[in-house]
């Protein structure tokens, strides 16, 4: 019997060991929990942050573009829509659409899961049919550039939304870019600043996966770090496979871990936000403000309820139609709009500005009217 | 998992037992259990040892690790009440799911649709509750019944026309996440009527625990009931261990099969129920990350308390172990990666242990 007792000993120790393992390693890579907000609030930066933050909370009325095309746009292009595999792509294609049926343009899409073979597939499909233009979002360019670069051989136009990548080597024109999408994460900052009268202790959430979230960060950090230096940040990162299933929950533990952290900054609202309120009533946590970037329904449902403080309405309506407006002036033999020029809506929408908690909207109330206006359409 | 279904290597019997037979009747079966349970005549500290030898309950032991060296790390934040509700809190849903798998893995078939079944239960109770206007009974009604829907689809799809489950079910997960695609164009479903009755379901708390923790706790005692002391679930374990045998021996093993796709289909629907509840919202995608960490609980949860068995409180133990593990890292500040790091070695250290276990002589470390 002794020697079977052993075996089970032995064998208990070897699981609590690989269980001790991974708690040490884990360990070994855990940031150091953050300090707080020190007392002393830097009054210039206050005022600047609640100039900025008056101004973001303020719905725009400029949309991306500004120069009158001034040519006739031909009719009958056919275009081809690549989604990502996300939830919001029926969105983007439905947004493309009511843009490309007013030029006289036939829209068809390629649906693909978002993973590198389908989006390959996707561009392999693209080099058979042959369209006048594609237009594709969220995907890295590295899974198809030797397609990418034999349809602008073909005379292709290529154009993108949200994605890391410049617009080079045959890919025309990118809105929601590196240098476009940080200015609302530092936005987000000084709504943070404004809000807490300069003495935020934040919790922000972001996703080192998605490459354009290091950039955002960044700049959040830079605008957090310039208007408010007295001010304190924590960062979580969560993994991908996190997102719909125990965020709220790392963030509960984060906020537990770090009491003094009364905002929370979600780098990816609609990824990060749903269920969070509810988890904090169950921990208790009361006084917690939230903004996140990029709201789903379920989070302006939220803030329509109360449950959420603020969101940075993602412009899907602006860019899909700054994308169309880029294929129009291609097609119209029209120089495209210098990206430097392009200025991405930025709006930060709260209860009282909430215009829908029902559906996405556009961020700029009549943007559709305004581009027909630069197309010369009615 | 192959061999734990095996009659011959039947786990959860030590060296010093008789191995169990192989069930030639219905009633021989129902003997199975009766002859582990009853045993030969041992001293009650004989019987506590049994209880908590590692070989049963190694989970146990990584759990007290857990609570050890978090408590030592973390000791500001982590031994606290708090702690404890939160992670029953935070993972009543995945072990909702998870016991939604254990009744068709103890009988030997693989429900992988119960993620998107539980995503499907979501959007349907939400949309008629928020859209519709549906008094709330009628629409969880409904949304079980659509739940019970799939699992009969399941049930044909793998018992009378026999294609593999993993397969099968796999199959009818895509098509059920293509449905409510279609039906929804992707977009979750809200309605301020969500935040009222609805909210409820999987909000409410009692001294900080919210519902779905109950009904976790009495779905648990459920399954261990019927699994674990009825002839019902004796002849479960039976199909499970070898289907053919408990087939000659006149169990009805496709009946059992049949009806154990249709429970894991109406259980994954309460589980998805509870997670739009919980959400405020019915997401379209909601149930799809849970699949693989309750495959991970049920799996870890066969390791326990009846080794070789699917069995209730081995898979809540296993959520517990999991869970407290993932939270003290959270609380801890571990980075993004430790998680699945931290869930990846306890899984692969708690099947290789009981694996070794039940090898003869034990782990070949203790022979050298």
């Amino acid at each position: 019997m002794k020697p079977h007792h052993t075996h089970r000993g032995r064998s208990a120790l070897v699981l609590a060991l690989g269980a001790a393992l991974a708690i040490v390693l884990a360990a070994c890579g855990g940031s150091a929990a953050g300090g707080a907000a020190t007392s002393k609030v830097d009054q210039a930066g206050l005022t600047r942050a609640k100039a900025a933050a008056k101004e973001v909370l303020t719905r725009p009325t400029q949309i991306p573009n500004h120069t009158p095309i001034g040519k006739p746009i031909p009719k009958g292009k056919k275009i081809v829509f690549i989604s990502a595999g996300t939830t919001t792509s029926d969105l983007e294609f439905n947004i493309i659409k009511s843009a490309t049926d007013k030029l006289g343009w036939t829209l068809s899409q390629i649906a693909n899961n978002g993973t590198p073979e389908q989006a390959k597939a996707a561009w392999e499909q693209i080099l058979r049919q042959k369209p006048d233009g594609v237009i594709y979002s969220a995907t890295p360019r590295a899974y198809f550039n030797s397609e990418l670069q034999q349809a602008a051989k073909e005379g292709i136009h290529v154009v993108a939304c949200c994605t890391t990548d410049p617009s080079t080597n045959g890919l025309e024109y990118v809105i929601s870019n590196l240098h476009q999408s940080p200015p609302a994460f530092a936005s987000m900052a000084d709504w943070v600043i404004a809000d807490s009268e300069g003495k935020a202790n934040v919790l922000y959430v972001g996703l080192p996966t998605i490459p354009i979230i290091k950039y955002v960060t960044a700049a959040f950090n830079t605008e957090m770090t310039k208007n408010c230096p007295s001010c304190h940040v924590d960062h979580l990162d969560v993994p991908l496979d996190a997102l719909g299933k125990d965020v709220p929950t790392r963030i509960v533990a984060s906020l537990r871990a770090h009491p003094k952290d009364k905002y929370v900054v979600l780098s990816i609202d609609g990824a990060m936000g749903p269920g969070l309120p509810a988890a904090l009533r169950a921990a208790g946590l009361t006084g917690i403000h939230t903004i996140g970037n990029g709201p789903t329904v379920t989070s302006l449902q939220y803030i329509g309820s109360g449950q959420q403080d603020a969101s940075s309405a993602f412009p899907y309506y602006e860019e899909m139609y700054s994308l169309v407006d880029a294929l129009a002036r291609d097609f119209a033999g029209v120089p495209l709009e210098k990206e430097s020029d392009v200025t991405v809506p930025d709006w930060i929408v709260t209860k009282k500005t909430l215009p829908t908690s029902k559906e996405i909207f556009p961020v700029v109330a009549d943007n559709a009217q305004q581009y027909f206006k630069l197309w010369g359409v009615s | 998992m192959t061999e734990n279904f095996t009659a011959e290597s039947e786990p959860g019997v030590s060296e010093d037992e008789p191995p169990s037979p192989t069930p030639t009747s219905p009633r021989a079966a129902d003997n199975v259990a009766v002859q582990g349970a009853s045993g030969a005549r041992r001293s009650p500290l004989h019987a506590v040892g049994k209880v908590l030898s590692p070989t049963r309950v190694s989970a146990l032991y990584v759990l007290v690790a857990e609570i050890i060296i978090f408590s030592l790390w973390a000791p500001e934040t982590f031994p606290k009440l708090a702690t404890v509700k939160q992670v029953l809190d935070g993972n009543a849903v995945i072990g909702l799911a998870a016991l939604a798998l254990a009744v068709p893995l103890a009988s030997r078939v693989f429900d992988l649709s119960f993620a998107y079944t539980m995503s499907l239960a979501g959007v349907t109770a939400a949309h008629f509750v928020a859209v519709n206007n549906w008094p709330l009974p009628a629409a969880i009604l409904l949304a079980l019944l659509i739940s019970l829907v799939v699992g009969v689809i399941n049930a044909i799809v793998v018992v009378v026309l026999k294609v593999n489950s993993m397969i099968g079910t796999l199959g009818t997960g895509s098509i059920i996440q293509a449905l409510i695609s279609y039906l929804t164009k992707d977009q979750d479903v809200t309605g301020a009527r969500l935040f009222g009755g609805f909210s409820k379901i999987g909000q409410y708390s009692v001294g900080g625990i919210i519902l779905p923790v109950f009904y976790l706790l009495i779905l648990a005692i459920g399954v261990w009931f019927v699994l674990g002391h009825t002839p019902l679930g004796r002849r479960i374990y039976a199909t499970g261990f070898n289907t053919d045998a408990a087939r000659l021996s006149g169990i009805k093993t496709k009946r059992i099969q049949f009806c154990s796709l249709l429970v894991s289909a109406v259980l994954a629907g309460w589980a998805g129920i509870s997670l739009a509840s919980v959400l405020g919202s019915g997401s379209t995608t909601a149930g799809t990350p849970y699949l693989l960490p309750a495959f991970a609980a049920a799996f870890l949860g066969e390791t326990q308390i009846m080794p070789g068995r699917v069995n209730a409180w081995g898979t809540i133990l296993g959520v517990l172990a999991l869970g407290t593990g993932i939270t003290g890292l959270s609380l801890s500040g571990a980075p993004s990666w430790a998680s699945n790091m931290f869930t990846g070695v306890v899984l692969i250290a708690a099947l290789a242990t009981n694996t070794l276990q039940r090898r003869p002589g034990g782990l070949s470390l203790a022979r050298r």
